[in-house]
């Protein structure tokens, strides 16, 4: 996860430290992307790569909240991913 | 799924097409219909509201509506609601811009040519690395250069120009001349050990080996974004720009920088090239430069590239390029008072505090949510 400004992309990825991707199969960035339009969030999805360039005049209170609802959105999908055995 | 005949679902599915959509699942699934913004917000049909965390298409800088901007729409179409610029003819909206761009530029350029979109601009670029080329009596130099996963843009030729297979299939694409170097992702890419100056001078060699292989003196250009958007926003590694612009030198290659995305702030200095020192001879400019309340685009020229444009008008008689709504001066009006105003806060010390703040406050509430879920890789985090 990188960023400078006010545009970051940050990879989902199986094992992070040893740059292990999810099987392509699985899909993750297409169901994170729609768990998070069900927690009224907007994402942009590449892959299983989320970027984030939001309107420069955000407010302080608007980046938290689109850290709560992309927090419950990647919840969401760990414990979908876990339960299928996808994912520990 | 059956829609209820003449809902705003039934008429989309019977009437459009969308863009970058599975078409065939559209029609099963239908649109998501937005009806209306405020800030960061976005309403849909159900009047369920959604933040949009990338600005639409990275492009709606200040957010989804602004009754300032509407205002100056709504007066420059009751004083002049459509010119063009061909053949000499001009209007106040775009020469008033295009002095705004040229004050604004993050180095030294010449003039300002006008298209509708960061597309239009892209194709512009390639098509002046050519002129250029043509009119220094080197009409081989005809590749021209980008990067995998780099997008540029959805013309014939910006989109060969891009290195997306995906966005090439099913069309014949790319078109020959378009070239395509290594994909700078340090953190999926680099080898074992490997430090990122290390990966840098690694990505400036293999454009080296492809520049020779080609031919230098077959290579018009060499395009890049400061950071790469569609490609997953991707932060350039330390050290690749000073590398790769070294590279470009030495065999006499034009350097555009594609700033569509970038430009106006995006990277927290006015422009991406400003943030990575870069050195352009051309810069494209849309999206947040009229925060996306007009469709309106902007091709930065050097004064190396616009002299050779005089020249080629001295032989052929006529800059032979245009479009019809280039410049529009509804679009250039809105753009030029935006820019204004990005321009005089951006500049001064207590507005660019805030931005920061902001950013590391965004990061980091974002890089806690993500380490909780346990998705994310972390040891890229810089």
């Amino acid at each position: 996860m990188r960023g400078v400004g006010l545009i970051l992309g940050m990879g989902l990825m199986r094992d992070g430290k040893r740059r292990l991707p999810f099987d392509a199969a699985l899909n993750v960035g297409a169901r994170v992307d729609a768990a998070a339009q069900q927690r009224g969030l907007l994402l942009r999805v590449i892959g299983d790569r989320l970027v984030f360039a939001p309107p420069l005049v955000i407010e302080a209170e608007e980046i938290e909240a689109i850290g709560e609802r992309l927090e419950r959105a990647l919840d969401d999908v760990a414990d979908d991913l876990t339960r299928e055995g996808a994912f520990e | 799924m059956s829609y209820i005949p003449n809902s705003i679902e039934a008429r989309d599915v019977a009437s459009l097409v969308h863009m970058q959509t599975n078409l065939r699942k559209h029609q099963k699934e239908g649109p998501h219909v937005i009806t209306r913004g405020q800030g960061c917000r976005v309403f849909d049909d159900t009047g369920r509201d959604y933040i949009d965390a990338v600005a639409g298409l990275w492009c709606a800088s200040l957010g989804f509506g602004s009754e300032r901007l509407a205002q100056v729409a709504a007066e420059q179409m009751r004083t002049l609601g459509y010119y063009h610029l061909y053949r000499h003819r001009s209007h106040e909206p775009a020469i008033a811009l295009a002095e705004t761009l040229l004050k604004i530029a993050p180095g030294p350029m010449a003039r300002v040519v006008f298209q509708c979109s960061g597309s239009e601009a892209n194709d512009t670029a390639i098509k002046l690395a050519w002129y250029y080329w043509n009119a220094a009596g080197k009409p081989r130099r005809t590749k021209i250069i980008a990067r995998q996963m780099a997008y540029h843009g959805s013309t014939c030729a910006a989109v060969s120009l891009s290195g997306k297979p995906d966005m090439h299939a099913g069309f014949g694409l790319p078109f020959a001349p378009f070239k395509h170097t290594e994909f700078p992702h340090y953190y999926r890419r680099h080898e074992p050990g490997e430090t990122e100056d290390e990966f840098s001078a690694r990505m400036a060699q293999a454009l080296e080996k492809l520049i020779q292989a080609e031919g230098a003196d077959t290579i018009a250009a060499f395009f890049a974004e400061p950071v790469m958007g569609a490609g997953g926003a991707i932060v350039p590694p330390q050290g690749y720009f000073e590398k790769v612009q070294a590279v470009l030198r030495k065999y006499d290659i034009l350097f555009v920088a594609d700033e569509v995305i970038c430009g106006f702030a995006r990277t927290g200095e006015m422009w991406g090239s400003e943030t990575y020192a870069l050195r352009p001879d051309m810069i494209t400019s849309a999206k947040a430069l009229s925060a996306a309340m007009q469709p309106i685009s902007a091709v930065l020229i050097s004064e190396r590239i616009h002299e050779a444009m005089l020249a080629q008008s001295d032989k052929l008689g006529n800059f032979a390029h245009g479009f019809t709504y280039a410049g529009h001066p509804v679009a250039a009006a809105v753009a030029r008072r935006r820019s204004m105003r990005r321009s005089t806060s951006l500049r001064a010390p207590s507005a660019s505090g805030r931005c920061c703040n902001r950013r590391s406050a965004s990061s980091n509430r974002i890089r806690s949510s993500a380490t909780c879920a346990g998705l994310v890789s972390s040891s890229a985090w810089g």
